[in-house]
């Protein structure tokens, strides 16, 4: 691998190396420029991946201190874990299960479609559907999701049975085992999958897509990109210019080390994000970089989200097979005669008995949980994830309070739920039960929101640089040279699980930063 | 027998079983699992002042109520003890493999090739579904009766 010196000043510095930094620093290094890219955690090799929920857990996660408060649930059940972000190569998208669907043409005119929601920040996103479209196609070939281009369809796991029957059951028709990024066949050097479950802690395989199995050793092996792994950003500085001149970070012993460049872009998800532009306040932008328009952390959303579990008097074995290869649209669509704005997906999720002891009912004992635990082998389960409310309140802010290992202040995740969020979720949790039942379930047990795997908003796109933190090529508005390439930039969450969509917006970034650096106007 | 350390009388060590299987109450399932998630509180309490404060102090009072467990546990919902006893049991209890055997859970399954010839799709009292994508038309915005 390539070393840069770190006064080499033309480097491009990509920080986090989940899809979203990896995605753009594979299309940086392929168009000639020189990358570091910048990650938090270790590289682990997916054979080191251990297929032990706990185990798993505690290698990938990002542990640092974090705190929830706000009317959400979590606040009360996970108070330090507001969110389940990884911390490792490949970022979260090494334990993540691999749906993709994309995004709808009236979600990204959310404001337009819905009108006004009182109580909310929504708005329209400065992009379209249409302008996404081609971006889609090349991250569904990237990942070569199933059911697209020619992958073939995920073969039905018994979750899935129990899932699809239900849906036909009660009337939906818009159910399939996919988009699912997840090889059914070899695909791009990678094998199909051997249906081991498992893959919330980590591909062992590497069926699974995942930034570690492609996009980092393939812009590794261009020659331009140097990876420094445990390597934690602390600041991003400017210099006289206003430009941004070099990131700060920390290694594994906690010795900080400066990195000069020519561009910065930030990926380190949208609670990392908005806390290092925070952190990064100086002369000039005395309440955070980039942040004059008061939007940065703002606006967070993790999808409207609880699990619906149904327990059969026969055997089902939900942990076999890919965990999520199922889904259901048919309540995706927006449709206001159901008393909420916006939409929702019911997605087959499975567990091993640690995290369904953990979470089917948070705090639970007695004998009517130790009863549902033995009904395990006999339980399906789905995931409701449908778009939540962007709220300028709901936000990340530092918390002084509570340090990390290296003395800075932690993020804290304020979170209330909107209105439209409690009716969606209640319509979400009656349409889950009813679906089981009609395929026999003799029991339903509704669990709330596990700590968020889906984290947006917190550097919100718009055209206007008063209304929000970045351009539509999420460029911010403040600092021309700094970029944010994650979820953080999505103006609002749409219903559909946000990782293909933030790997299109990626790969439509790094086609304008290779254009403006050509043109001479970056 | 009193834990090594002196920390836990022997009628202490029996309590603490006992709540364990209050707790988390699987009437066919052995001691042994109980006794090992006991015994991993014990240790942790033993290097952890705080911890081993609230259940000894938690243990002394438990005592005095003479109800039964299930009872006695239920009015200390969110005191320290319970939340710390239930917490530690629960996360220790549901890791041990005897117990996984016992559910029926069987743990990783990479080294024995997945299931992919091992009943990924074995389910048989439902009929196959479709995991083709439907060609019907998607409605992805209902036209609506109401005003928006
Ligand atoms: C269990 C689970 C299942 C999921 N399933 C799905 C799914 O089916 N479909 C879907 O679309 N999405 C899914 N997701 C969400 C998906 O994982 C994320 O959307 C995706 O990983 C986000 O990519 P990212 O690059 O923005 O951030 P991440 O993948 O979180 O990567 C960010 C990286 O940046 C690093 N970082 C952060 N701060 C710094 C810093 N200051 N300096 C250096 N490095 C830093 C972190 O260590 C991390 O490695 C799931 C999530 C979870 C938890």
């Amino acid at each position: 691998m390539i070393r840069y010196e770190r006064d080499d000043a033309d480097v491009a510095v990509v920080i986090g190396s989940g899809p979203g930094g990896s995605t753009l620093a594979l299309q940086l290094v392929r168009e000639g420029f020189r990358v570091v890219m910048l990650e938090a955690g270790p590289w682990i090799p997916n054979e080191d991946f251990v297929n032990d929920e706990r185990i798993a857990f505690d290698q990938l996660t990002w542990k640092d201190p974090r705190r929830a408060t706000g009317t959400w649930q979590l606040a009360k059940d996970f108070p330090g874990s507001p969110a389940w972000t990884g911390k490792v190569v490949g970022g979260t998208a090494t334990f993540w299960t691999g749906l993709t669907p994309r995004f709808k043409s009236h979600e990204f005119e959310a404001h337009r479609s819905y009108g006004e929601v009182p109580g909310s920040s929504i708005a329209d996103w400065p992009v379209t559907l249409e302008e996404l479209s081609p971006y889609y196609e090349r991250a569904e070939r990237a990942m070569g999701t199933s059911h697209r281009h020619g992958r073939p369809p995920m073969p039905a796991n018994n979750n899935y049975k129990v899932l699809a029957n239900g849906a036909q059951r009660i009337g939906y028709e818009h159910f399939a085992t996919g988009p699912y990024a997840t090889n059914v066949e070899e695909y791009d050097g990678r094998p199909g999958t051997l249906r081991d479950g498992f893959c919330q802690q980590g591909d062992k395989s590497t069926a699974k897509w995942s930034p570690l199995v492609s996009e980092i050793p393939k812009a590794i092996a261009t020659g331009l990109m140097e990876l420094r792994t445990n390597a934690q950003a602390v600041q991003i500085t400017l210099g006289s210019d206003g430009r941004a001149d070099g990131v700060v970070y920390a290694d594994e012993n906690g010795a900080l080390h400066r990195q000069r460049a020519a561009i910065v872009a930030v990926a380190g998800n949208a609670i990392e994000t908005p806390r290092l532009l925070l952190l990064s306040a100086t002369a000039g932008h005395e309440d955070g970089l980039a942040n004059s328009s008061g939007q940065v952390g703002r606006n967070y959303m993790r999808h409207v989200t609880g699990v619906v579990y149904g327990e059969f008097e026969n055997e089902v074995h939900m942990y076999r097979g890919e965990p999520m290869a199922g889904i259901v649209n048919d309540e995706s669509r927006h449709d206001p005669r159901r008393g909420f704005s916006g939409g929702y997906y019911l997605e087959m999720i499975a567990q091993g008995l640690p995290s369904f002891t953990t979470f089917m009912t948070p705090g639970g004992w007695g004998p009517e949980f130790t009863s549902k635990v033995e009904a395990y082998t006999r339980t399906a389960g789905l995931w409701i994830c449908g778009e939540d409310m962007p709220r300028e309140t709901n936000r990340v802010t530092l918390d002084g309070s509570l340090l990390d290992r290296l003395g800075l202040p932690s993020p804290s995740v304020h979170y209330d739920d909107h209105p439209n969020d409690v009716a969606m979720l209640d319509h979400a949790y009656r349409q889950g039960e009813k679906l089981f039942r009609a395929v026999g379930a003799t029991r339903v047990t509704k669990a709330p929101a596990m700590p968020s795997g889906h984290n947006m908003g917190t550097a919100r796109m718009s055209e206007d640089a008063a209304a929000g933190v970045v351009n539509g090529f999420g460029q911010t508005h403040d600092v021309p040279n700094l970029f944010v390439s994650d979820g953080s930039v999505f103006t609002t969450g749409a219903a559909a699980n946000p990782t293909l969509t933030i790997m299109a917006i990626v790969l439509r970034q790094a086609d304008y930063i290779v254009r403006q650096a050509r043109s001479g106007a970056l | 027998m009193t834990s090594d350390d002196g920390l836990f009388t022997a009628a202490e060590l029996a309590e603490l079983l006992a709540l364990a299987r209050a707790l988390y109450p699987h009437e066919a399932l052995a001691d042994g699992p109980y006794e090992r998630t006991i015994a991993k509180i014990v240790s942790r309490a033993s290097a952890e002042p705080a911890l081993w404060h609230v259940l000894h102090d938690g243990l002394a009072e438990i005592h005095d109520g003479g109800s039964d467990l299930h009872s006695a546990l239920e009015a200390r919902v969110g005191t320290p003890f319970f939340e710390s006893l239930r917490a530690l049991v629960a996360w220790h209890l549901y890791d041990d493999h005897e117990v996984w055997d016992f559910i029926g859970y069987p743990g990783a399954s990479f080294d024995r090739g997945g299931y992919l010839h091992r009943g990924f799709d074995d389910l048989d009292w439902l009929p196959e579904p479709r995991v083709r994508e439907s060609t019907e038309p998607f409605e992805a915005i209902a036209i609506s009766e109401g005003n928006n």
